[in-house]
């Protein structure tokens, strides 16, 4: 295909994106979508560190629910609206960052994961012994007044899935941005060779902090706007074990360390966790989490890059090489 | 380039979303009810419980000649997985009110797959009944969430006027009294019940922790039990946990009076898991298959041995309200003859009934304002050759508590 016809194939599919919640009327496709979204985003924001930076993360539900929390419990006992709680939400994510970040950059590897994991399991039971402010483990619902941009509460589900395209959207730019930047090569740098990158005179630390803090401003907006679509949020829905790894399983299914991998990871995932829900289960012994598993470990096994890595000989696709292949540390 | 690879990739998306699109929504003759509860994870007990009371009340429901006011129509059980996460419970809920035709949802039993369930139903208008006990979920003003069980909060106060009972009876004159609970909107809910009703009991609570849902190591729970002195010990727990709890016990020779605060200490399976030892054991329960306004009415009583000819075991605190939940679902529609999911609302939100509303403690279920059967309340079980017998209070009591 040449490449007008290819600009005519990208600009139909744009297209079809932003009509899809005019065309169908079913709250449950667009919410689909609006979930592919935001794990789209939470994906591109986890790659800054656990990808470009390659220091895998299993602690950003913490960043998640900072951000759904503040903006909800703003919202909910001092009638701030979300637009100013959300930003509140990803200033604190981005100071939770800084805290878990400076103690953990220094231990590498599993190390750093296990620290993760403790510091997000930390978070959760923070948030499950504050019950006064939090509400606990009985979580806190949204009461639905009607529609109101400045309280994002909206019947349909239309606005939601605009506001998370434009998320992503943002965030994929800012992300592209940075790979080309002098970050993302530090990143990259330090990926390769942190001892390597070091010698070279790269302040390894303050680097990944910066990626961190980025990444968990990124997933505490991702929060923001899933606690206002679902209405309701618990310790255990958004603060879990589960979540991080979620997010993480996005990256490395779609391609680790890429600018389209998260997108198509978070595609994959989505769609795949709601179509096995959909068709078996309805069955009684969980065969959709176990198709589901097993699907996982396939795509895993067979494509260990991530399912982008299919399209790597398409030579018409221009798809994003690994960033690791220009890096220049200088 | 890039803008083109970015269009592209958008397209290998829409056409993934396509995919999910084709759905076949059958033509359906029948009436169907969504039937939302969890059948993977950790909550998988309760669901099947559910999802068997929810066949049975079908079944019934079509062998009696279907919703008469809709000539006979019968009724079909969609059957969705919320699985036990959050997350998924509000996109399933989402997927089955917006590409199914149902006039009326049930479920969940799960407090915290529960509340993310009741927006998505408010905002689509299709009434739910649900069998979860958390307090919040009536105090929502939603208008399509209904509430058969009792709440969290009724349930202190049940075990706490038990205890006051034995404590007469027996003169026992137990004061000290321990709270332990697992850290999920259930446990917190029963607990602070118990919490805030304690003091005006004249009791004195002298520990009241928190444990974290499947955790595999209670001694230092226990230890703190015994250094408390609680002469009575309240825990709310599930079964794995209710059984690590009362075996570390045992193992430290702990023996305070326990008053179970339901859940775990109900199922079939804590009866498998503790053997013979179960026989003697207390708890509080949002129901309970024998309670006297059951088990008097032979009609009512023919359901709870048909659900134990039929899966096996005694009906179950989860599965008793279910089965209510659906025949008060079909009730509603032959109400408002219509299986319109607006008018089968308006019908349950004046609900008033003795007929299957009987199959609820104290024999009724009358909705109120907020969406609740304001006329229930929880009873007190024990263990009693291998079952759980209603013992309290005494307008339910079918057996009296053996020491």
């Amino acid at each position: 295909m040449n490449r007008t016809g290819r600009i005519f194939l990208a600009a139909l599919a744009g297209a079809a994106v932003l009509l899809f919640p005019v065309v169908t009327t079913t709250p449950y496709y667009i919410h689909t979508v609006l979930m592919v979204f935001l794990f789209a985003t939470m994906g591109l924001g986890w790659n800054l560190i656990g990808g470009y930076g390659a220091q895998l993360s299993l602690g950003h539900s913490t960043f998640f629910a900072i951000g759904a929390y503040s903006a909800v419990l703003l919202m909910v006992n001092y009638e701030i609206s979300p637009l100013v709680g959300g930003i509140v939400g990803m200033v604190l994510a981005c100071g939770a960052a800084v805290v878990i970040g400076l103690p953990c950059f220094r231990l590498r590897g599993p190390y750093f994961c296990l620290a993760t994991i403790a510091a997000g399991e930390i978070a959760r039971i923070l948030f499950l012994h504050f019950q006064e402010f939090t509400g606990g483990a009985n979580g806190v619902p949204l009461p639905f007044h009607g529609d109101d941009i400045l309280t994002l509460q909206f019947s349909s589900k239309a606005p939601y899935y605009y506001l998370a395209l434009g998320l992503l959207v943002a965030v994929f730019v800012l992300v592209r941005w940075m790979e080309k930047a002098k970050i993302g090569r530090y990143l990259a740098a330090i990926r390769e060779d942190q001892d390597a990158a070091e010698s070279l005179g790269v302040r390894t630390d303050r680097v990944k902090l910066i990626a961190y803090v980025l990444s968990a401003a990124i997933t505490a907006a991702a929060g923001v706007l899933y606690a206002f679509t679902v209405g309701y949020i618990d310790p255990d829905g958004v603060a879990s074990l589960n979540l991080s790894i979620e997010i993480a399983v996005v990256v490395i299914v779609g391609g680790i360390g890429t600018l389209w991998g998260p997108v198509l990871g978070a595609t994959v995932v989505v769609l795949l966790t709601e179509l096995t829900n959909m068709y078996l289960g309805s069955l009684r012994s969980g065969a959709s989490l176990v198709l589901y598993g097993l699907l996982l470990i396939v795509v895993v096994v067979a494509r260990p890059k991530g399912l982008i890595s299919l399209f790597d000989r398409a030579p018409a696709a221009s798809l994003p090489k690994q960033v690791g292949t220009r890096v220049h540390v200088a | 380039m890039k803008l083109g690879s970015w269009l592209t990739s958008t397209a290998v998306v829409s056409a993934a979303l396509g995919l999910a699109i084709a759905i076949s929504q059958g033509a359906e003759k029948e009436v169907q009810i969504a039937f939302l509860n969890p059948l993977s994870g950790n909550n998988v007990d309760a669901g099947q419980q559910d999802l068997n009371a929810a066949t049975l009340a079908i079944e019934d429901i079509n062998k009696a000649g279907g919703i008469k006011a809709l000539g006979g129509a019968v009724i079909k059980l969609v059957i969705v997985d919320t699985t036990s996460d959050p997350k998924n419970a509000a996109s399933t809920a989402e997927r089955v009110f917006s590409t199914q035709k149902v006039a009326g949802a049930v479920g969940t039993g799960i407090s915290g797959l529960t509340l993310p369930i009741l927006p998505v139903a408010e905002k689509s208008r299709i009434p739910i009944i649900t069998n979860s006990v958390n307090d919040q979920i009536t105090s929502l003003k939603y208008k399509y969430t209904f509430q058969v069980t009792p709440k969290g909060s009724q349930f202190g106060s049940t075990q706490v006027q038990f205890l006051k009972a034995l404590n007469e009876t027996y003169g026992l004159g137990i004061k000290d009294v321990a709270v332990v609970y697992e850290n999920s909107g259930y446990g917190v809910s029963t607990a602070s019940s118990i919490k805030e009703i304690a003091a005006s009991a004249g009791l004195n609570l002298v520990l009241f922790e928190a444990y974290p849902h499947g955790f595999t190591d209670a001694s230092s729970l226990v230890t703190k039990i015994k250094a408390s002195g609680a002469k009575a010990l309240f825990p709310v727990a599930y079964t794995t946990d209710a059984k690590l709890i009362i075996n570390t016990m045992k193992q430290m020779d702990v023996s305070p009076v326990i008053i179970g605060g339901g859940a775990g200490f109900l199922w079939p399976v804590f009866a498998k898991e503790m053997g013979p030892a179960v026989n003697g054991f207390v708890s509080v329960a949002s129901w309970n298959w024998d309670s006297k306004s059951i088990s008097s009415v032979p009609e009512l009583a023919s359901i709870t041995t048909r659900y134990e000819e039929k899966f096996g075991t005694f009906m179950t605190e989860h599965a008793g309200p279910t089965y209510v939940a659906v025949r008060m679902l079909a009730e509603a529609m032959e109400i408002a003859k219509s299986a319109d999911p607006v008018k089968v609302r308006e019908a349950l939100s004046t609900f008033d009934n003795d007929k299957i509303g009987g199959f609820m403690q104290p024999g009724r279920v009358k909705i109120d304002g907020t969406g609740w059967n304001g006329a229930v309340h929880p009873v007190m079980i024990q263990w009693q050759d291998d079952k759980p017998r209603t013992v309290f209070p005494a307008m339910d009591a079918v057996r009296t508590f053996k020491r």
